[in-house]
């Protein structure tokens, strides 16, 4: 694919939306390889569209009700808000970026070498257990070793006392050889009785270890 | 258009392992491809094994006698190997993955809590940004990405072709670009 011919066809864009066929997407994609701009505008999609899924939760304010009423309105709001555009930079834009300055440093703080609680479990049933009680409000890590008799594939889930899966994850057999640290971020369970729970293929598990979140 | 001009002699210091060539092969193809293998929704770690693979191929037929010799075609090669890499790995997952229904399958086990916190960073940058679109633009991208309307339904609704779709999502995108914080947007291309 020529380069006029994936900005004619919006090809970026419909590569973003799935709507190449194989035979365009495959062309568009050799295209991208050698092409930054192209590259450019696919990375900045998927930057965009990537996170969005995690934004949507987030109720975004509705638009207000008086412009859908007063549409008229709009355009003489929009020369006002022209005029004042500088006065709503300093206004509304500054203090977010601020704002957003801010929250940015905390994060920044926050990934900064610190301590996770760490718990070491033995997958046994023979093994005696000390109750388990962890803080789900704060990151935590779990860690065992599989059993070298479980037959991969492998994943690890938590489950909870009713049986739902809250969580599970793939565990490749090169991992497995080594001691496995499952890392649960904070916030993540909510509190109540829960179980680490381990399978290998054909849904083979090891003894389920139970655990409490407050 | 901004082009890597790969060439014969580019092609020979990559042969010769000249370390600088190298490096910047990996760093290149390397973004390329995650970018590729993200839309086809792998995780990070399959990326991670598919990027590796893909080039520990490139370089066992780059070093064969026959191997690659027109340098103008490098990328095309480069994304063909790891198609063939991803259809295995395709082949190998459908024999391999079969979970519960109800499970929630978190794809990649090297999400750590690091990622998981700049994943929420973006989010709010994000949210944020979007606050800062029209309504319409807003609700556009939205039905796009996250609901994933049928397509069809949001032409109707908005009166657009699926081709003009494509250049209202350019145009959002561009927008939304160009409200991004830090000044990474710069105006919409293609005089929007």
């Amino acid at each position: 694919m020529e380069h006029q011919e994936a900005i004619d066809n919006y090809a970026a864009e419909g590569y973003l939306l799935d709507e190449l066929t194989d035979a365009e997407r495959h062309a568009f994609e050799e295209h991208f390889a050698d092409c930054d701009t192209c590259f450019a505008d696919v990375r900045d999609g998927l930057r965009f569209a990537a996170p969005l899924p995690d934004v949507v939760s987030v109720p975004v304010p509705a638009q207000r009700p008086w412009r859908e009423l007063f549409a008229p309105l709009a355009a003489a709001a929009g020369v006002a808000i022209v005029m004042t555009g500088g006065i709503q930079q300093l206004a509304v834009v500054a203090p977010l970026r601020a704002q957003l300055a801010n929250e940015r440093a905390q994060l920044a703080k926050e990934r900064e070498p610190h301590i996770v609680p760490a718990y070491t479990v033995v997958l046994d049933a023979r093994a005696a257990q000390e109750p388990l009680t962890v803080n789900g409000a704060s990151p935590f890590q779990f860690t065992f070793d599989i059993p070298p008799d479980l037959p991969p594939p492998y994943r690890c889930a938590i489950v909870d006392a009713h049986g739902k899966t809250r969580f599970s994850v793939p565990v490749t057999a090169a991992q497995a050889r080594h001691t496995v640290n499952l890392q649960v971020p904070g916030g993540l369970l909510a509190a109540g009785n829960d179980s680490l729970v381990i399978t290998g293929a054909g849904g083979v598990s090891v003894s389920p270890v139970e655990f409490t979140v407050q | 258009m901004d082009r890597y001009p790969f060439d014969a002699e580019y092609l020979r210091r990559l042969r010769d392992a000249d370390p600088m060539t190298v490096d910047h092969f990996v760093t290149y193809f390397t973004a390329k491809l995650s970018i590729k293998l993200f839309k086809s929704g792998f995780s990070q770690s399959d990326r991670d094994d598919i990027v590796q693979e893909t080039f520990a191929r490139f370089f066992a037929k780059l070093r064969m006698p026959d191997g690659i010799q027109s340098p103008e075609s490098l990328g095309a090669f480069v994304f063909r190997t790891c198609d063939h890499v991803v259809f295995e790995r395709y082949r190998i997952n459908a024999k391999q993955d079969q979970l519960d229904d109800d499970c929630v399958n978190i794809p990649a086990l090297d999400l750590n809590i690091e990622q998981l916190i700049m994943r929420g960073e973006e989010a709010e940058v994000v949210r944020r940004t979007l606050q800062l679109m029209t309504a319409k633009e807003r609700q556009l991208l939205i039905d796009v990405f996250v609901t994933k309307r049928p397509k069809d339904e949001i032409c109707r609704e908005h009166g657009y072709t699926r081709d003009y779709l494509r250049v209202v999502v350019h145009r959002a995108i561009a927008r939304f670009r160009f409200l991004y914080p830090n000044g990474k947007g710069k105006p919409p291309r293609r005089g929007q």
